[in-house]
């Protein structure tokens, strides 16, 4: 049976999720006026890949020491792809890294980044179907979440056939196909949350508040990238990229979180050890007194009948 | 008395959990709210509004300026010589102001043109000043800036006079 983690604490951990979404959204509403550092989005995004790598990492040593958990499997694939995808697109866009502060992305959707984040978003929802898989859901949890989850993908499915509708009306001109694959990987990301949410891994084991986090934080990522707000085109793709790498920290955060646990956990470990062997030897050493001192009166008990030498020897090959 | 204790105790550590769900219940409609507040955006519109406004009424300033060229066949000697538009010295003198002293005076140059006064920037409250900046640049062109235009919008009009 699982530990139940402290209720305030999950209150707490939702509320600064909130408190954090909430603060983005506000630097949203002020980023029109606020002077952004000219070309650093090739700059975030390096350092978003390069962190990608190293969730990557973790998430497959995780893996490596707990072989049971797929989703890790899963999260380590996907995180390590989307690192190698977003540094090539750095890369490429630059022409070397030698134009890190002073090169400007050339496509405005570029290929790449697009695919990553797709990519992601269906890996998140596949480590989630598997997280699923390794626990022994209800038939009732198993319907609520298929008839949400089946909710959620038919009002995408009418959402995207209206934007095809438009585009082939001429009602809208824009780029049919990023379109299409951002609401998709918008949709795998609102399941992949939905399902997390609902298998409420996050009572139990705070590395699922994190996901929850990441999760959250991709969402508006992707929310900024297609862009669904009234904001300057330029500053939504900077929200967008800072989105991304906050989200990227969120899950950071929740690797060394869980490390520090294991960590926390084998020290506790260690100490129930030593104060059981502790307890043991002083158990043997009452045990022994105890012996000693049913001798000594048998001892004193047999002298009287004259068999001293008999119980002394007993007594020395004992000690 | 030790029943009491118990009693009290069950109550604290009931209501603090209580109020954090209320708190996150509150903060997630928050965030709801603030995601459809962004899709609207408000403000932006009405910073977008005022730009635009701004835009029009820049242009109308440097159609007299073109007009007061045309009749006189030269820059008006009032407008400062400064390759930098929004610099001290250069903002035109409101209709309204008590004293135009170190803010450039049209009065002479609106006399040939249908704009009656120097309109004033829309954020702009009280002061001599309208909010926009003229200066020429020595050259022939005149420079005519609103640098009070908002979500780091640039406004600015340069026209070569000859």
């Amino acid at each position: 049976m699982k530990n139940k983690l402290p209720r305030e604490h999950v209150d707490i951990q939702f509320l600064s999720l909130c408190i954090s979404l909430l603060a983005f959204l506000g630097l949203a509403y002020w980023a029109g006026d606020i002077v952004w550092i000219k070309d650093f989005q090739p700059f975030i995004t390096l350092i978003s890949g390069i962190f990608a790598l190293f969730i990557g990492v973790l998430a497959l040593l995780r893996y490596y020491t707990k072989k049971t958990s797929l989703n890790f499997l899963f999260i380590g694939i996907g995180f390590l792809g989307v690192g190698l995808l977003d540094i090539c697109q750095v890369i490429l866009d630059l022409g070397g890294m030698s134009n890190l502060f002073s090169g400007i992305a050339t496509e405005i959707y570029p290929v790449t980044s697009v695919l990553s984040k797709t990519f992601l978003a269906i890996i998140m929802f596949i480590s989630w179907l598997f997280s699923r898989g390794e626990e022994n859901s209800t038939k009732g949890r198993k319907k609520k979440e298929g008839f949400l989850m089946g909710l959620v993908a038919i009002s995408f499915f009418v959402f995207i056939g209206v934007f095809v509708y438009l585009i082939a009306t001429g009602i809208v001109v824009d780029s049919l196909a990023v379109i299409i694959v951002g609401l998709a990987s918008l949709m795998f990301l609102i399941l992949a949350l939905l399902g997390y949410l609902l298998n409420k891994g996050w009572i139990y084991d705070d590395f699922n508040y994190w996901i929850v986090f990441l999760l959250a934080f991709l969402i508006l990522s992707q929310i900024f990238y297609l862009p669904f707000f009234n904001l300057e085109y330029s500053n939504m793709m900077n929200l967008s990229v800072w989105a991304r790498f906050f989200a990227y920290i969120g899950l950071l955060i929740g690797f060394l979180n869980s490390i520090y646990v294991m960590f926390q956990r084998e020290i506790s470990t260690q100490k129930e050890l030593a104060s059981k062997n502790k307890q043991l030897d002083e158990t043997k050493e009452k045990v022994e007194e105890a012996y000693l001192m049913l001798r000594e009166e048998k001892w004193s008990l047999a002298r009287s009948k004259g068999s001293v030498d008999k119980i002394l020897k007993d007594v020395m090959r004992k000690k | 008395m030790r029943g009491s204790t118990t009693a009290i105790n069950t109550k604290n550590t009931a209501k603090r959990p209580v109020f954090l769900d209320i708190m996150v219940v509150f903060s997630i409609f928050l965030v709801i709210g603030a995601f459809a507040y962004m899709m609207l955006n408000p403000g932006k519109r009405q910073s977008d509004i005022r730009n635009a406004e701004r835009n029009t009424e820049i242009l109308s300033i440097m159609q007299a300026f073109s007009a007061y060229v045309k009749a006189n066949g030269n820059i008006p000697s009032i407008i400062p010589l400064n390759k930098e538009c929004a610099s001290f010295g250069n903002e035109i003198c409101s209709v309204d102001a008590s004293d135009c002293k170190n803010y450039v005076d049209l009065t002479e140059v609106l006399k040939e043109s249908e704009l009656k006064a120097p309109p004033t920037d829309p954020s702009r409250a009280g002061g001599n000043g309208t909010g926009y900046y003229v200066s020429h640049n020595g050259e022939g062109s005149i420079l005519l800036c609103a640098p009070s235009a908002e979500r780091n919008v640039q406004i600015t009009v340069k026209r070569f006079m000859y």
